[in-house]
């Protein structure tokens, strides 16, 4: 039993840090209830987390207006599944500041850009987009395998 | 489901050997409770820990860092890290992005011990 | 009936009834009213409408025979005296040689006044009165076409004696009764002012009827007069590039300035036009309440006629669209006007589609175009939609009117596409098209990307592709799809503190 597709879910939510733990649970249940295979779920959970963390971490220096302006749409379709994080924030950086591995990562001991590195790592598509005035949109795709299709190493 | 909670004990045997079991999650949001309980530990002269990952259902790259941040400042001081008994999920994590081969994994405190010993 | 010092209840039925009935009465009088209202104002429509047709009929005309500015004024000035029923009018443009901002009358027709104070020459041959009407330089702001070329907005003067801002030598030189002014705008740019004064009939004066209708007419003739007016400046050796930029600059004020927010779709069009050749074009146009009109079009004529026989498809595409919801009745009769304007030396592809919002479906029929592309929900494989029909303006008649028309159910489809033939033939450095195969590829892959992304990522797949070589035929896109509703989940405003 899974959901049907196209299925698409919005969240909105408040720029706090605690926030997180909820959006995770809401989004490891929706990726299981669509029935895909266990191997994304942890890293589309982690993606979806970290791209959330940027966004409350570095969109609102000021309080913002809304009382729910942090937006995560998942939008599950047959061959593909599409996150949008999107904040009406100052920015919330862009892929520029991801280390490029875990060897940098180590070596430069800032611990920084790590989040970003695994989204680009754990989802097949990355990308910000920043409209002035608008905030910025983290648009992440992973691309599903048919249930029947042979599946080459991961 | 907990959120994040600490536990701190010496072991026995080394009682300079701090074990700090973790249990709910280490996010964006919890790593700063992380930070402030083992910067008391450091202050307080601590230089060798085990971290118990046994209750740890979760973490983040906010976390990795801190443990990043942890393990370096206690190799500065002479001591070291060393992660106790990941969740399956956790080592996944870790194991996906190549941090198993950066910090010391043990499946036993005793292996821990020794290695901290040594 | 009697009536009793205490009333019964009787009494007070009868009373209501008495006051429903008033009331009803004057409510269905009042209804009735408006039902007038309304056909007298359907009525004005289909006037207008027919009018405007014939405009964009001749102007279409004058496109392909190359006019200049002068026969295009004097054509324009004629026909809207005769439209709009008045006896003389004139046609003011800015003075592109004097310094301050002027106006100067530029073709004048009939019995037509100085609109300054004269110096009391007593004027009798129509010859001189248009020569001193020409002769006029007037300001912004001054007299009543300065003041509408000032504020941008017409005017309608019914007792023109009583009208201050005409002198007084005007009444002597022509008996005034009422007039009309309209400024000549390219979106908010005032390029001259219409004028028409004394309706042909004795005793009539201009209505607000005349009023739309010459808004109407001077809003498709600031159009022309802007275009033929900057081609007029260059010298023959500009010409020949200008006239390709100039028409690319005006297909570009032919483009909707924003897309129509329809409920329950989403929509998205991108039109880039080459600088060396093409024509093309797409519309959305709001039909009725659950109706959208959505056009994509190619025009085979270069430069300036190409661009005005657009102009001229465009406005009769906008002008027929709200009277039929059949694609293809609407390409057969856009046909018929083309085909008699353009005598078959331009010709136009074309895709009308109709979104039908209620029933979720989009007709459509095709002149001639690139097919129409949709994704279907579930089936990874683009189906080409190639309903027969041929291009307009080449052909009328029977072998035209095989139009066919084909209904894609929304509901069960993912994406659909409409496109111009500069995205399959895109070019590399060696020549080689972008092809139909790798566009459907890529539709293949991205058909849940939704009509924004989608042209996105087409756009640059081209650019991959392309490699730079600039494209040498215009690019033009139009993509829908049903919006998906989202099951919308508001956070728990308070998450539990950790300690």
């Amino acid at each position: 039993m899974s959901l049907p597709r196209p299925f698409i879910l919005e969240l909105r939510c408040p720029v706090e840090m605690s926030i997180l733990s909820w959006i995770r649970g809401v989004i490891a249940q929706t990726a299981a209830a669509l029935g895909l295979p266990e191997e994304d779920l942890s890293k589309i959970e982690m993606s979806v987390d970290e791209a959330c963390a940027n966004v409350i971490e570095h969109a609102y220096p000021d309080p913002p207006e809304e009382a729910l302006p942090l937006t995560v749409r998942v939008e599950a379709m047959t061959d593909a599944l599409r996150i949008m994080v999107c904040d009406s924030g100052v920015g919330a950086g862009d892929l520029r500041g991801a280390v490029k591995s875990i060897e940098e990562y180590v070596e430069v001991k800032r611990y920084r850009g790590l989040g970003t590195h695994i989204m680009q790592r754990f989802m097949d598509e990355v990308e910000f987009v920043q409209s002035p005035g608008e905030g910025t949109r983290v648009c992440m795709v992973k691309y599903l395998t048919p249930p029947n299709a042979t599946v080459g190493s991961a | 489901m907990k959120t994040f909670e600490v536990d701190i004990r010496s072991l026995d045997s080394s009682p300079d050997v701090r074990v700090i079991a973790l249990n709910g999650y280490l996010d964006a949001h919890t790593v700063a409770d992380f930070d402030r309980c083992t910067d008391e530990l450091i202050a307080a002269g601590t230089v060798k820990i085990i971290l118990d990952l046994q209750g740890l259902s979760y973490i983040s790259s906010a976390g990795i860092g801190a443990l990043m941040g942890l393990s370096q400042r206690l190799k500065k001081d002479g001591g070291e890290l060393v992660l106790l008994q990941p969740t399956q999920k956790v080592f996944k994590i870790l194991d996906l992005l190549g941090f198993t081969r950066i910090f010391h994994l043990c499946d036993s405190e005793d292996e821990a011990e020794q290695i901290l010993r040594s | 009936m009697p009536i009793l010092p205490l009333a019964p209840p009787q009494f007070w039925s009868v009373t209501t009834l008495l006051v429903v009935i008033v009331a009803a009465w004057i409510i269905i009088s009042l209804l009735r009213a408006r039902i007038r209202r309304l056909e007298s104002a359907i009525a004005i429509d289909t006037q207008e409408r027919e009018s405007v047709l014939l405009f964009l009929h001749r102007m279409g005309e004058m496109a392909t025979n190359q006019s200049d500015l002068e026969a295009t004024l004097e054509f324009i000035t004629e026909f809207i005296i005769d439209e709009t029923g008045a006896s003389a009018g004139a046609i003011y443009l800015h003075d592109p040689q004097s310094e301050v901002p002027e106006l100067r009358a530029r073709v004048v027709q009939g019995l037509f006044p100085p609109l300054r104070p004269t110096t009391g020459y007593v004027l009798t041959k129509r010859k001189y009165l248009h020569d001193k009407v020409k002769a006029e330089r007037i300001g912004l702001g001054e007299g009543v076409v300065g003041h509408v070329a000032k504020e941008g907005e017409g005017l309608l003067i019914l007792d023109a004696r009583a009208e201050r801002r005409l002198p007084t030598e005007a009444h002597e030189l022509v008996p005034l009764e009422s007039m009309m002014l309209m400024p000549l705008k390219i979106r908010e740019e005032v390029i001259g002012v219409f004028a028409v004064v004394n309706k042909r009939t004795h005793g009539q004066v201009f209505t607000d009827k005349d009023m739309s209708l010459l808004r109407t007419l001077a809003d498709q003739a600031a159009v022309t007069v802007k275009t033929v007016q900057i081609f007029e400046e260059l010298t023959q050796q500009q010409r020949v590039e200008s006239e390709l930029r100039i028409a690319s600059d005006f297909q570009r004020l032919m483009l909707p300035t924003q897309m129509p927010s329809v409920e329950g779709f989403e929509i998205a069009a991108y039109c880039k036009p080459a600088l060396e050749m093409g024509g093309d074009y797409y519309d959305i146009i709001r039909i009725d309440e659950s109706h959208l009109g959505l056009v994509i079009a190619d025009v085979s004529g270069k430069g300036v006629p190409g661009a005005l026989i657009m102009s001229m498809v465009r406005s009769a595409l906008r002008a027929e669209a709200p009277r039929r919801l059949s694609p293809a009745d609407v390409l057969r009769t856009i046909n018929q006007r083309v085909y008699e304007d353009t005598r078959s030396n331009v010709f136009i592809t074309m895709t009308y589609a109709i979104l039908d919002e209620r029933a979720q479906t989009l007709h459509f029929a095709r002149a001639g175009h690139e097919p129409v592309i949709a994704c279907p929900t579930g089936d990874p494989n683009p189906v080409l939609y190639t309903p027969d029909g041929i291009a307009l303006g080449l052909t009328d008649g029977e072998i035209f009117d095989v139009m066919e028309e084909l209904v894609i159910d929304l509901g069960e489809t993912d994406l659909v596409v409409l496109y111009t033939d500069g995205v399959v033939e895109a070019m590399d450095e060696e020549g080689r098209e972008y092809g139909q195969e790798r566009f459907l590829d890529l539709l293949h892959r991205q058909c849940d990307r939704g009509p924004e992304g989608l042209i996105q990522d087409l756009l640059s797949d081209i650019g991959d592709f392309t490699h730079g070589i600039p494209q040498h035929d215009d690019i033009t896109l139009l993509a829908l799809r049903r919006r998906r509703e989202a099951h919308v989940i508001e956070a728990p405003l308070r998450q539990g503190q950790t300690g």
